[in-house]
């Protein structure tokens, strides 16, 4: 299955493997466990990776990106897969395709100047806000409110589960700029996070991901300038979906990349391990049958990627992608910590820490049944 | 239009105005006969001989063009009959005039040969798709020491051979012989096949299984989706049901993983690669899912999809003999 994998990978884009690879090894991995103990990681790495051009590979030159395709996001994720955390990489995925992407779809020049091409050349960190202490997958719901005023919006409200935000230089808020219930008052706002009336309530305490910090933002008559409304107001709603679609599609390659990563991993410790070469035999029929389901979704990961390259955007395949990818990494890391027995159980080994991160795939970006709402409303097998 | 789109348009067309089968349908070798005699005379059957034409690809659509016709049976028979037979004709090694007989003949409906299934190692010749008629023919592969098979063609069966009623797959049955002591009477011999050529045959197998497999998901969902739609129960349709709706919706993403990963190892193979470990791995995950898929499409029409009257219950048995047959 390799071949095929392979074929779509150019000699540069193998070069890039290459060097995010050793950056990984060298500047990641060693520093990981400090990093999940302290649930984040310092500012130093984000700026490193962004001169390296890492944080923008697909972006055009003419913003401050690399100028690459889509399948360097790809390798990106694949290769940070290899840190053996969950964590940190989810931050980095953050900045590249999700706090970020909306900028540069939907803002003015000053905007992407400002925000978009400092955030992938490594000098800003930025988060997205969108679910609420009480309103989660239900985007038109929100209640966090702006208000014109003096040339300004005025911020109130609250924000949850917000990735990099105790860290974040600014938020893509969404934000009700119109009173009226349903989706149609919704838009987005950028926030300096460092404005007067931001406050971290909570760094949140997680089950798994402990390399990226996650907080509650609190937002208490924060005053921003108007010109910092992100694409059309009133049409938030739309522009989030679309966010969303990158993430979702992000979200599909990285748990490939973790699975994939753990089945390198078996391998490898049954090569090195007596006691794992013993348990890797009698569960070799399993773990082939892993592989397949992993390899396969990789192909099913690429064939999606290729249509998103030709400007294919297909709303119910991307949710398949991350529906499917998320359960699957996240049966991988169950399973092959559950063959692992007593080997597993050692606290931050690859395979019980993965098995914690992963668990969040299913939830992050669209639970496992808003998943299946999506795909069932577009399902026409008529 | 390309060609390729042309061809499979029409295709399309005649199996939905010559080949859609309902549940009384036999399928029988008088049937078989005259749909396959059909494609070969509006020019069908020789479209996969042209050496321009991309034969994965075409192989592709119209495995998956044929399994519409609601009977895998008749999808399985029309598509070893000629990817498979004509695919082994071209792999043996040197020039036959026998050969290119039976290839000709293949492609104008004239001879119906059976391909034996080489994956079940009981030491039996075993043949799973044969309707039983003295007009049949087989193939006989005898191993040449290390360097492949000799290929005969039988035109009788042997005394002692025997036909196995099946759960599935109607119209056709297995027939199955002992190589200890079979006598071969009249077999004329075609060629020599390669190692790498037996390999070639194996991979194009597995490579239609798949597409078979994806065939019958496809057709079982539909079923299911239309089952659901029209089925009222507690004053609701059973889709409205959150639990229903949640049970298709996942099946369907799997066929869906598995198509697009489908899709994307066609072309590959058409880029001239071989597809042995990929087409394993795809077969694989493919054959877990029509399991599961046709199993919960078959649990959604509740008591109905016990009943012979829906088509539910075929699929899952049709798919299960594909399952260990292709293995």
């Amino acid at each position: 299955m390799k071949d095929v994998l392979n074929s779509y990978f150019s000699q540069e884009h193998e070069r890039l493997r290459e060097e995010i690879r050793v950056f990984v090894a060298q500047c990641i991995s060693p520093f990981i466990n400090d990093w999940e103990e302290k649930g984040c990681a310092p500012k130093e790495v984000l700026r490193e990776m962004g001169k390296r051009g890492f944080l923008g590979l697909r972006y055009p030159k003419e913003v401050g990106g690399y100028g690459g395709d889509y399948f360097m996001n790809i390798i990106l994720m694949e290769e940070l897969a290899r840190c053996g955390a969950g964590g940190f990489p989810l931050g980095i995925a953050v900045q590249t395709d999700m706090a970020n992407p909306p900028i540069l779809q939907f803002g003015t020049p000053a905007q992407i100047a400002n925000y978009f091409t400092k955030a992938i050349q490594g000098e800003k960190l930025g988060a997205i806000g969108i679910t609420e202490p009480d309103h989660g997958s239900d985007v038109a719901s929100i209640k966090t409110r702006g208000v014109k005023k003096n040339g300004k919006w005025v911020i109130n409200g609250s924000k949850t589960f917000i990735t990099n935000g105790p860290s974040a230089d600014y938020i893509v808020l969404v934000t009700r700029t119109n009173p009226g219930p349903g989706f149609k008052g919704v838009s987005l706002i950028i926030v300096d996070l460092d404005s007067p009336g931001v406050t971290v309530s909570k760094k949140l305490n997680k089950l798994g991901m402990c390399s990226s910090d996650t907080a509650l933002l609190t937002f208490e008559d924060v005053e921003v300038p108007e010109e910092n409304l992100l694409g059309q107001e009133g049409k938030g709603f739309y522009e989030i979906m679309w966010e969303l679609q990158g993430e979702r599609l992000i979200g599909a390659a990285g748990a490939m990349g973790y699975a994939g990563y753990l089945l390198e991993r078996w391998d490898e410790l049954a090569r090195e391990d007596p006691a794992w070469k013993s348990i890797a035999e009698k569960a070799a029929q399993e773990i082939k049958q892993l592989k397949a389901r992993v390899e396969t979704a990789k192909l099913f990961n690429y064939g999606l990627v290729k249509k998103f390259i030709h400007g294919q955007y297909d709303t119910q395949l991307v949710s398949i992608a991350k529906y499917y990818c998320a359960r699957l990494a996240y049966q991988v890391a169950e399973q092959l910590l559950l063959l692992a027995g007593p080997l597993g159980v050692k606290k931050d080994n690859p395979f019980e820490r993965i098995w914690r991160d992963s668990r969040v795939y299913r939830i992050g970006g669209g639970t496992d049944e808003i998943m299946l709402e999506v795909i069932a409303k577009d399902l026409n097998l008529a | 239009m390309s060609e390729a789109s042309i061809y499979q348009e029409t295709l399309e067309r005649f199996v939905k105005s010559e080949m859609q089968l309902t549940e009384q349908t036999e399928i029988s070798w008088d049937y078989f006969q005259s749909a396959y005699k059909k494609l070969a005379e509006l020019g069908f059957t020789e479209v996969i001989r042209l050496e321009e034409v991309d034969k994965p690809l075409l192989l592709k659509n119209m495995a998956q063009i044929f399994t519409k016709s609601s009977h895998l049976s008749l999808a399985l028979a029309i598509l070893w009959q000629l990817a498979v037979n004509l695919t082994v004709l071209d792999e043996l090694e040197g020039f036959s005039e026998a050969k290119d007989r039976l290839a000709a003949s293949i492609v104008k409906g004239e001879t119906y040969v059976n391909w034996p299934w080489h994956n079940l190692s009981s030491g039996d010749r075993i043949y799973p798709l044969s309707f039983c008629s003295p007009d049949e023919k087989y193939f006989i592969l005898d191993r040449d020491e290390d360097k492949g098979f000799r290929v005969f063609l039988q035109s009788t069966l042997p005394e002692g051979s025997q036909s196995v009623e099946r759960f599935g797959w109607s119209g056709l049955k297995e027939i199955r012989w002992a190589r200890e002591g079979e006598q071969l009477q009249g077999s004329i011999y075609l060629g020599k096949l390669s190692k790498q050529g037996f390999q070639t045959v194996q991979d194009l197998e597995r490579f239609l299984t798949i597409a078979c497999a994806l065939g019958l998901m496809d057709m079982t969902l539909k079923a299911g989706y239309k089952f659901v739609k029209e089925r009222t129960q507690f004053g609701q349709k059973i889709w409205d049901f959150q639990v229903i709706k949640h049970y298709l919706a996942d099946a369907y993403s799997k066929y869906q993983a598995v198509s697009i990963a489908f899709a994307e190892l066609t072309e590959y193979f058409s880029r001239g690669n071989k597809i042995t470990g990929e087409g394993k791995a795809i077969q694989q995950v493919g054959f877990d899912y029509l399991q599961q898929v046709t199993d919960i499409t078959l649990q959604v029409h509740g008591g109905s999809g016990y009943m012979r009257e829906y088509p539910v219950q075929r699929f899952w048995r049709d798919g299960m003999l594909l399952i260990l047959y292709g293995k």
